[in-house]
């Protein structure tokens, strides 16, 4: 038996502390709510008309080329798989344009 | 006539209604006699300066020393955990007993309300009295309710010390004590008791 007293045995000694080391202060100016690094990334290189040519680009227009330039400055060079299926996604659920025959007095 | 318990080498029962010296006596008769004990006081009855007093703040290992000593040892539990004490208490004199046999009397007073509250402390005074005697701990059991008692405690005792009762004459003359014959012999004496031996009854005696 151990050198507690018996009302140690029975309830159980207290547990020591244990000293946690202190979370890392945040980086100056920010307060207690932190944005995600991607969030802050910079928009891609160059010009927006150099992305409509983009070979992602796969109705040429300026809001892919925007899309397209916004997640070249997260991700870098878009040669990613998960990019392609993801545009791939895209251009397959695109609406696709019907013009319907015009019929007068219908 | 003046004369002190013989415990000698069995269980004992203690019984009597409140206030009629039970827990005097038997003080006072462990008092002079050369074994260890431990005098489990729930209600922290005074005890004469030859007990030595020990607490839950105490370690275990420094009661069953002064035990093995001859010591007496007025334990006074805590009243919230006063039967998780008993229990430990009961735990660890075998404990003891395995390592070196011990030659002791342990007093449980009240000891109805072992089983009234807790089945743990209830199921370690059992064991007392159907093994303690090969572990060289004898039982004294000290109520005023043995109605109430577990019943073990009460088949188990060879000695029985009888002080005034009232209400539980009946149920003493369904065990067959001769309760009327005892009634007789200590109407009319304060703090008087008759023992009773193996289906011999004498008596009646004072301690002091």
């Amino acid at each position: 038996m151990s050198g507690d007293s018996i009302n140690d045995e029975i309830m159980g000694a207290p547990e020591e502390e244990i000293t946690q080391p202190m979370p890392e202060a945040p980086a100056a100016g920010g307060g207690g709510f932190r944005l995600p690094d991607w969030v802050k990334a910079q928009t891609g290189p160059g010009p927006l008309e150099q992305y409509v040519d983009h070979a992602l680009n796969f109705n040429k227009s300026k809001a892919l080329a925007r899309i397209i330039r916004g997640m070249t400055g997260i991700i870098g060079e878009m040669n990613y798989a998960i990019v392609d299926i993801a545009m791939g996604v895209l251009e397959f659920v695109k609406p696709q344009k019907q013009t319907l025959p015009y019929h007068p007095g219908s | 006539m003046i004369k002190l318990i013989n415990f000698e080498n069995q269980h004992t029962t203690v019984l009597g209604t409140t206030q009629t010296g039970k827990t005097t006596a038997v003080m006072k008769s462990l008092e002079k006699q050369d074994k260890g004990v431990l005098f489990f006081n729930p209600q922290q009855i005074p005890m004469p300066k030859t007990y030595v007093k020990a607490t839950g703040e105490n370690n275990v290992e420094q009661i069953i020393r002064a035990i093995r000593s001859g010591k007496k040892v007025n334990f006074v539990p805590d009243r919230d955990i006063r039967w998780k004490q008993f229990t430990y208490l009961v735990n660890a004199l075998y404990k003891a007993s395995e390592r070196a046999k011990l030659d002791m009397y342990f007093v449980g007073d009240e000891i109805h309300l072992a089983r009234m509250h807790d089945r743990e402390a209830n199921n370690a005074a059992i064991e007392i009295a159907t093994t303690g005697l090969t572990w060289g701990i004898k039982g004294i059991w000290i109520s005023q309710r043995p109605a109430e008692m577990e019943y073990t405690l009460l088949t188990q005792s060879t000695l029985f010390i009888f002080f005034t009762t009232e209400w539980e004459g009946q149920y003493l003359k369904q065990k067959g004590i001769p309760f009327a014959d005892i009634e007789k012999r200590i109407q009319d004496g304060q703090y008087s008791f008759c023992t009773y031996h193996r289906k011999v009854l004498d008596g009646p005696f004072r301690v002091m």
